[in-house]
């Protein structure tokens, strides 16, 4: 069970076998296609989100849940470069979504200059792993949570109530 | 907890003496629907949602009309009062928890 201050441990064939039983709960009556989204490897999934802004612009994102750690802690969450299916600091910045003014999450694209993003919310596995306080009430379930909740939180964050645009413009 | 929602499109009657609601616990997606009762104050029909998915309720959990619209606000309304005020009006809701972070 997650605790506050430990560092969460790799076990690959854990977190395969787990997205591989929660999987059919989170996509209920719906296939990988029907929802769009792709599962690449045994333990990562591609998600596109839409996020709008202004009442009329759709932004698209694409994240990528990474289970390597799963169910014990959340997954990896992180937004990728679309076309190179990957996050490079400085150089991807507008591939993240600006969320401003919420107290659950937040985006950061090089957090404390440590060379990565932090989708900063209790349901990622980064919050974890760069050490973020958190209260108990806050902490990873996994008797009661599932990557369900990691995917609640960031679209709670792409609401039109939080969701800013992306984080530099795009040409 | 996954116990799944039939689709029978009865949520939408509005003269039913015993009108569904649904329930979707976003911390693992599972869902149910059951039957309320229009003087039924929301904040009981929370607390059944939660028998029915099998689930407790965490100290930081919010409930939510589908839309995403809090309900927090209105949870001493009945259904009827929900109805009445049209808000939620497809009875389809959503519980979520709280995050930290940010």
């Amino acid at each position: 069970m997650a605790k506050e201050g430990e560092t969460p441990v790799p076990d690959q064939t854990r977190g395969a076998e787990a997205l591989r039983e929660d999987l059919p709960k989170v996509l209920q009556r719906r296939t990988l296609e029907e929802a769009g989204w792709c599962q690449p490897d045994l333990l990562t999934l591609l998600i596109p989100l839409f996020a709008q802004r202004d009442g009329q612009t759709t932004d698209f994102f694409l994240l990528r849940l990474y289970f390597n750690c799963y169910p014990i802690w959340p997954p990896s969450a992180q937004f990728i470069n679309p076309q190179t299916l990957k996050y490079v600091v400085s150089v991807d910045k507008k591939w993240l979504p600006k969320i401003e003014g919420s107290p659950e999450i937040a985006v950061h694209d090089n957090y404390s200059n440590q060379g990565i993003q932090l989708i900063c919310s209790s349901v990622t596995l980064e919050f974890y792993q760069v050490g973020h306080s958190v209260k108990p009430e806050h902490i990873w379930d996994e008797k009661h949570q599932n990557f369900s909740a990691t995917l609640a939180a960031i679209r709670h964050g792409l609401t039109q109530s939080f969701y800013k645009g992306p984080q530099e413009a795009r040409s | 907890m996954n116990q799944k929602v039939e689709h029978d499109d009865d949520v939408a009657n509005d003269n039913h003496e015993h009108p569904s609601v649904e329930f979707v616990y976003l911390n693992t997606n599972a869902e149910v629907k059951f039957h309320a009762k229009w003087d039924e104050k929301l904040s009981l029909i929370w607390d059944n949602a939660y028998n029915e998915l099998h689930e407790i309720r965490r100290p930081n959990d919010l409930l939510e009309c589908q839309s995403g619209d809090s309900l927090m606000l209105h949870l001493e309304l009945t259904l009827q009062g929900l109805r009445e005020r049209k808000i939620c009006k497809a009875r389809k809701f959503q519980i979520r928890s709280e995050t930290g972070g940010a």
